[in-house]
């Protein structure tokens, strides 16, 4: 995991603990033990457990009138990493609205939109995967960026803009808690000899995130419009000069519907991604365009239970010339990409045993991940989760079959204050 | 951003043609399963807001008066009504309508339930039923004749003066019902009726009937103008496998456009019923010009795709913009004060866009999948000699020697159409929807010829303070003012209190003529009254024409016509009497009814239509300018729509028929379609100028590709509305008469008068310039780049405006008197103050006894009493949902619209909201327990008086209207006093309870009586849950901006701290 604490993020700290005496400050926070074994012993990394580790975070709100202070700090022991000991701001902002209309939120902070379950179209905000596959909180899904957002309101209407000036690719398995699918080797690797790290682009003024979204209510229908311009974020280039994988450049164009549907919620998003690295889509290195989307439908079918499903798929631009300008033998990706995902989420004893299932399956790629986690509520401070991830796939290059040896269950206990 | 729409269409739908179509499937089916939850409403009434001031009145007046709104049923014999025989008949008729469903019995006027005032034999004053059995012979039913034409109430009410005609006056619960108790009515009739002619009318019928029989109308007229449209396609181009896309993106439009309206939470009206009438051949519009141009160029290029490209990028830019200014046109509807009307605009608006997006993909798409097989022999008929290109010829060629002939024809049409126009009457009357000859046509002619009539209105005088009514000089004042209003030809009769003094009076005197007047002191006339009250009549029908304490009257102003014009007439006639004759104490007076509150909305739609159309009309106009970047060419291109509007309104008021709903909607549909013709025209002729540089040969080439497809969209569209003539509604008639006109002379002018144009302007329109060889296509492929970054702002912007008007949505308001304790309880509970903050402290103990609890702070603000209500909840504990802040938009009758802001991620999420009885925050109350469910879902039946933990109380039992997962019976304990729920118990089976809630604790705070401690016992789960309120604020003035996203973000700190 990246550690991460820059002179901006400590001086919005700062900003925050020394808010005007006359707000109000509220501190709160939880105290987490998290521990994870892979039951796969095949699995190529330096240790058996997929998490060990204990967590402070430490959460401070101050606000006066019109501008709201935020900060968020994790503390982690974890005696399987060097340093033992690690900080991490999660969050670190100031919000404050200009006249009625406009608010402005500057610093180190949390983004996510769109309309999907776990599956992200429009919403390019970094993501860890690392933290979702060693079975943290699913807010440590959504990774922190250092962003300028300004949010437009008008009525039902409203419309975002989100700067980041310096790129944050999302968290990935590098081969040290988590093997991964390296074409190279043509292999699932793991360990030092493996880290693997792609290229970020340099931090030019160019090289930014630029994310805008403009959305509005028509009736019960939610609608909005996405706009991103950065790269992938995932290294999905490869620069063969340098033996190394890089960010290519991305935009995107979107836009999703959210709506009540047959005593349940419909939604529907699509996502034209624009690779402006292969517009002709006849580098095998760089992705193709491609357009991405997805339909959900989400009921409650008891009030103990709730079920959802989506259906997503991705098509591949110029597919022919992708496949003409691939080197012989190596594995193909298909025109068109299915996957199927359905989340239980069921509530028992007063809402206090939470028990969720989530499954994402690929009849494209053939390949499964199954997330599954048991959560009791023993009072409102203390909670305790068990729970699993699971992965299985016919080839070990798709997806989810690359982290098919990543087979792990954990266990949690948190305490809240 | 360079890369143009053009391409990407080329690679999408030419490339990818499967992709399209799966696409459009995919979205075609999400919308379509919208469409069973369509709602339908045929109230005129909506056509004003909910809170319009003369709705408002309406209902108040109806709701003081205790009045609903009548079916009128009369019985014509031409050899006299008033034998033993025909009364028998028509007692029983009353008495088994008395028992339909929905029929106010106790109110029904008719001479088996009327009372009638008079000394009986021994000089005793006694009111009692007219005709309480059957007369037994034709001398008592005469006698029933004289009484009833003795009495100024009932005279020319109940019975025509010469005894021909009876009516009898059917009030019903919900005007909404008017159609099927009508129906049950006729059965009722032909069961007794000996063979005299039965008339069934009244406005409530006629609109709810035409609400009916509109829908029946749609599903013919619809598929059948779609029929003959494609059969017309099929005879031009011959070939179904190209002639069935049209019709594909026609009927997607349709899904789509209704699909969103249902999603929306729209009800469907009379106007937006016309939604697919409209779509259908504006829809088609665009598919015809591809298909026409990729007709008569396929033999060129032999090749589909080459074909298909050039077709897009010859009619790209025409036909966006035939689409804009289309799309303008309807949505300038939205600029109209009446709700049905703008969601009519803005859907076919998006109608419209739709239409447009799919014949540029999905037609090219379906073109490419044609196998090229079947296309061999597609376009090979020799167009320039066919029948059509013979007919352009003698045309171009008669327009190149009259040109001057058409233009002063032109002129001359203009002028005579400007007569015309000042000649409009603006009048409407529902039940003219009909055809003459229609059973409610023919039934109000013969009720209204013999009796005094069956258009309703109330004309309703405030004396301002008790009593005022019991002076003799304000009586007589409105007995002159009665007087005067009867002078009218409309009206038939105007009865009201005077009549009842005067008669009461006239009895009291034995029969005495001279007596027949108000007496001259208020002691007299208050004892006349009380007389009446107590003599054994109904004194609820005396407070018909009364408020209960006497401050004011009401009018029951009879009108023989429902025509708009008679009840404007009616309405001036009373404004002058009270002008010209002060009143003798100061008197407000206003009035109400249907006749009246359609006289209302009407007003505003002519305003409203004509600020639409002018608008509209400018912004068209800065859109050519902009194509054409030229403003001589902008207003050449205004001519042909002006024109034709002229003509086709010109033409309504010689004709004389009056401006009514349908024309007047009308206007923003000619103009969104006759600019199309010109666009195409004017836009080509340019095109065609600028390759060969020579203007003879651009005028001839006019009349070949252009002319062909401007004339064939003409009769296509012309022909396909055909049908709509044979309608047995009017609007639908209209509608047809509409299309064919404006398709026949938007077309006409289009090859006549600008040709015509072009000879005369050819040196500033033309300049002459070296053309160039056809297929060097460079500046145009710069210019459509060019233009195309240009109409990419513009099509933001027009999406931008369509998307700002808002969807007006209905606040509906029902509250029939049975409930009344219900509402005031619920409004007790949950509407106290305009607004209202508090801490609650929820605790949640299960049957161990361990606890949980949740803290929050909770906003509510009230729009409307009983309606519109938002609330907005921000919660503190437990630590895992600290700072998650919940928004409700509660509509009553509707699903509640609730969204959830998840501070971990930033991330607002609108959430399902069907399951109302699902737990809230995981206690034992539901979601509707903290909302309060609306009084309306449920039946409600009084139980008993009682007392409860030392108060005095109602229980009333409650059972829902719809299959309900909550409860299946509920009783609720009402407290006398101060109306709030002390106790309800929830009920599912059997006789024990499986929640009861209670109010512990109850403080008065800013002078409301609040519950301030209430619990959920949850006697199946043997646990409960306590709420406790503190810091209660009421009418803390909140914004209504707090209850939107921007809050559910930032909590407003002056409020939460």
């Amino acid at each position: 995991m990246k550690r991460y604490s820059g002179p901006a993020a400590g001086l919005l700290l700062f900003a925050a603990l020394s808010a005007p005496a006359a707000a109000d400050t509220d501190i709160s926070g939880f105290l987490q033990g998290l521990y994870g074994y892979g039951i796969d012993s095949r699995n190529p990394v330096p240790s058996e457990l997929t998490a060990s580790e204990v967590r402070l975070q430490l959460r401070l709100e101050s606000f006066s009138d019109n501008a709201e202070y935020f900060g968020r700090l994790d503390l982690t022991y974890d005696d399987h990493l060097d340093p033992v000991v690690g900080a991490e701001l999660r969050e670190g902002y100031v919000k404050f609205g200009v006249g009625r209309r406009l608010d402005m939120k500057v610093g180190r902070q949390i983004i996510t939109w769109g309309t999907g379950d776990l599956i992200f179209i429009n919403d390019l905000f970094p993501k860890d995967w690392v933290s979702f596959f060693s079975g943290r909180d699913d807010q440590y899904l959504k990774a922190p960026q250092n962003a300028l957002r300004f949010t437009l309101y008008g009525g039902s209407t409203s419309l975002d803009f989100v700067y980041t000036p310096r790129f944050t690719p999302d968290v990935i398995p590098s081969g040290m808690r988590f093997s991964y699918y390296n074409p190279m080797a043509g292999d699932i690797v793991g360990g030092e000899d493996y880290l693997f790290a792609g290229r970020a682009p340099e931090a030019e003024i160019g090289n930014g995130e630029f994310s805008a979204k403009l959305a509005r209510y028509f009736g019960n229908v939610d609608a909005a419009l996405y706009f991103y311009r950065g790269f992938y974020k995932t290294p999905v280039g490869m620069d063969t000069s340098a033996v190394e994988a890089y960010y290519p450049r991305l935009m995107v164009y979107g836009g999703s519907l959210r709506s009540p549907a047959l005593g349940g919620v419909f939604w529907i998003e699509t996502g034209f991604y624009d690779s402006r690295g292969d517009t002709d889509g006849n580098d095998p290195l760089v992705p193709n365009r491609s357009l991405e989307s997805m339909v959900g439908f989400e009921r409650q079918v008891t009030s103990a239970l709730t079920a959802n499903l989506q259906y997503y798929t991705g098509y591949m631009f110029d597919h022919d010339a992708y496949t003409a300008a691939l080197p012989d033998g190596a594995p193909a990706e298909e025109e068109m990409y299915h996957l199927l995902t359905s989340r239980v989420t069921m509530l028992f004893m007063m809402e206090n045993l939470n028990v969720s299932l989530f499954a994402f399956y690929s009849p494209s790629e053939e390949d499964v991940y199954g997330r599954m986690s048991m959560t009791y509520k023993y009072t409102d401070a203390v909670s305790v989760a068990l729970g699993a991830n699971l992965f299985h796939g016919e080839d070990e290059y798709t997806t989810f079959g690359g982290f098919q040896r990543n087979d792990n269950l954990y266990l949690k206990l948190t305490y809240g204050m | 951003m360079r890369r143009s729409i053009r391409r990407f269409i080329e690679e999408f739908s030419i490339e990818h043609p499967w992709l399209i179509i799966a696409m459009v499937t995919a979205i075609t089916v999400f919308f379509a399963v919208q469409l069973p939850g369509i709602k339908i409403d045929t109230d005129p009434e909506n056509m004003l807001r909910a809170d319009e001031a003369a709705r408002l009145f309406d209902h108040e007046v109806k709701d003081e008066f205790a009045i609903s709104d009548f079916i009128a049923v009369g019985v014509v014999s031409e050899d006299g009504a008033f034998n033993s025989r025909l009364l028998g008949d028509v007692h029983a008729i009353v008495e088994e309508i008395s028992e339909i469903e929905g029929v106010v019995a106790d109110d029904i006027l008719s001479p088996s339930t009327v009372d009638d005032i008079r000394q009986d034999s021994e000089g005793v004053l006694t009111v009692s039923t007219l005709m309480e059995d059957p007369p037994e012979n034709d001398a008592e039913a005469e006698f029933i004749l004289e009484r009833i034409k003795s009495n100024p109430v009932l005279r020319g009410k109940l019975a025509s003066d010469d005894g021909k005609a009876i009516a009898l006056f059917i009030p019903i619960e919900s005007k909404n019902e008017s159609h099927r108790i009508a129906g049950e009515i006729r059965e009722i009739i032909a069961r007794h009726s000996s063979g005299e002619d039965y008339f069934i009318a009244g406005l409530p019928v006629a609109e709810d009937s035409f609400g009916a029989e509109m829908f029946r109308q749609m599903a013919l007229s619809a598929p059948m103008a779609g029929l003959i449209i494609f059969l017309l396609l099929l005879l031009f181009f011959r070939n179904w496998k190209v002639v069935i896309s049209p019709m594909i993106v026609a009927v997607v439009s349709v899904i789509w456009t209704i699909g969103l309206l249902v999603m929306t939470g729209n009800t469907v009206h009379i106007m937006s019923s016309m939604i697919p009438i409209f779509l259908i051949p504006i829809a088609v519009l665009n598919s015809i010009h591809i298909i026409s141009e990729f007709h008569d160029e396929f033999q060129r290029y032999k090749h589909k795709k080459t074909t298909i490209r050039n077709t897009i990028l010859k009619l790209f830019t025409p036909m966006l913009f035939t689409s804009l200014t289309t799309v303008v046109g309807f949505a300038s509807l939205a600029l109209t004060p009446i709700p049905p009307v703008r969601v009519f605009g803005i859907f076919v608006a998006f109608g419209i866009a739709v239409a447009w997006l799919l014949s540029i993909t999905f037609n090219p798409a379906f073109a490419v999948l044609i196998p090229t097989r079947s296309l061999r022999n597609f376009g090979k008929t020799d167009e320039a000699h066919g029948p059509l290109s013979r007919a352009l010829h003698v045309l171009r060629d008669f327009n190149r020697k009259h040109y001057r002939a058409v233009l002063a024809g032109s002129a001359v049409i203009v002028v005579i159409s400007a007569i015309g126009l000042s000649r409009i009457i603006v009048n409407d009357n529902p039940v003219k929807w009909f055809k003459s000859n229609h059973p409610l046509r023919v039934a109000d002619a013969a009720l209204n010829e013999h009796l005094a009539g069956t258009y309703m209105n109330y004309f309703v005088i405030d004396g301002g303070e008790e009593d005022a009514m019991k002076d003799p000089e304000t009586l007589r004042y409105i007995e002159r003012l009665q007087r005067h209003l009867e002078k009218s030809p409309f009206v038939g009769a105007a009865t009201g209190l005077p009549d009842i003094v005067k008669k009461v009076s006239f009895e009291l005197f034995g029969g005495d003529p001279g007596k027949f007047a108000i007496p001259d002191s208020r002691r007299e006339v208050a004892q006349d009254l009380f007389l009446f009250e107590i003599s054994g009549g109904d004194p609820g029908d005396l407070f018909k024409f009364v408020s209960e304490d006497y401050s004011k009257v009401n009018l029951w102003v009879q009108l023989n016509q429902g025509d708009n014009s008679s009840v404007r007439s009616v309405v001036e006639s009373a404004k002058d009497f009270m002008e010209k004759n002060p009143p003798p104490a100061s008197l407000d007076a206003a009035w109400a009814g249907m006749p009246y509150i359609n006289i209302i909305w009407q007003e505003k739609m002519v305003k409203g239509m004509l600020a639409a159309l002018l608008s509209s009309f400018a912004a068209v106009f800065v859109m050519m300018v902009f194509l054409f970047r030229s403003p001589l060419l902008g207003l050449i291109s205004m001519l042909p729509l002006s024109i034709t509007i002229m003509a086709v309104y010109g033409a309504i008021g010689f004709v004389g028929k009056p401006y009514d709903m349908p024309i007047a909607v009308l206007s923003s549909l000619t103009l969104g379609l006759s600019i199309d013709f010109a666009i195409h025209f004017l836009k080509r002729a340019k095109n065609i100028h600028n390759e060969t540089g020579d203007f003879e040969k651009t005028y001839s080439e006019m009349f070949e590709g252009p002319g062909r497809a401007i004339s064939r969209n003409v009769l296509v569209i012309a022909i396909g509305f055909v049908p709509m003539f044979f309608s047995t509604l009017v609007p639908y008639i209209t509608v047809g008469s509409f299309f064919f006109a404006i398709m026949m002379i938007s077309g006409a002018v289009t090859m006549l008068l600008l040709p015509s144009i072009f000879i005369v302007l050819r040196k500033k329109m033309f300049p002459r310039g070296p053309g160039r060889p056809a297929g060097e296509d460079i500046r145009t492929e710069v210019e459509s780049q060019l233009k195309e970054e240009v109409m990419k702002v513009g099509m933001i912007v027009a999406a931008a405006a369509v998307m700002l008007v808002s969807l007006p949505g209905f606040a509906r308001s029902a509250t029939p008197d049975a409930e009344a304790l219900m509402k005031e309880a619920h409004l007790a509970m949950f509407y106290a103050g305009d607004d209202g903050i508090s801490e609650v402290e929820m605790k949640i103990v299960n049957s161990k006894g361990k606890e949980r609890v949740r803290e929050f702070t909770m906003m509510r603000l009230d729009i409307e009493d009983g309606g519109r209500q938002m609330y907005y909840t921000y919660f503190r504990k437990p630590h895992d949902v600290s700072r998650l802040t919940f928004l409700v938009h509660k509509l009553p009758e509707e699903n509640d619209s609730r969204w959830l802001y998840i501070p971990s991620v930033d991330l607002i999420k609108r959430i399902s909201s069907d399951d109302k009885s699902s737990s809230f925050v995981g206690s034992d109350f539901t979601y509707e327990d903290v909302s309060g469910r609306h009084w309306t879902e449920d039946t409600h039946t009084f139980l008993r008086e009682d007392e409860y933990d030392g108060r005095a109380v109602y229980v009333v039992e409650s059972k829902p209207k719809k299959k309900y997962k909550g409860f299946t019976r509920k009783v609720t304990f009402i407290d006398k006093e101060n109306h709030l729920v002390l106790r309800e118990e929830y009920f599912k089976k059997g006789d024990t309870p499986e929640r009861v809630f209670t109010a512990e604790t109850v403080e008065v705070i800013d002078g409301i009586p609040t519950p301030t401690f209430r619990k959920m016992e949850n006697i199946k789960k043997n646990q409960y849950t306590t709420v406790e309120f503190s810091g209660i604020r009421y009418n803390v003035g909140l914004d209504e901006s707090i209850f939107t996203e921007r809050y559910l973000k930032n909590p407003p700190r002056e409020y939460i701290r």
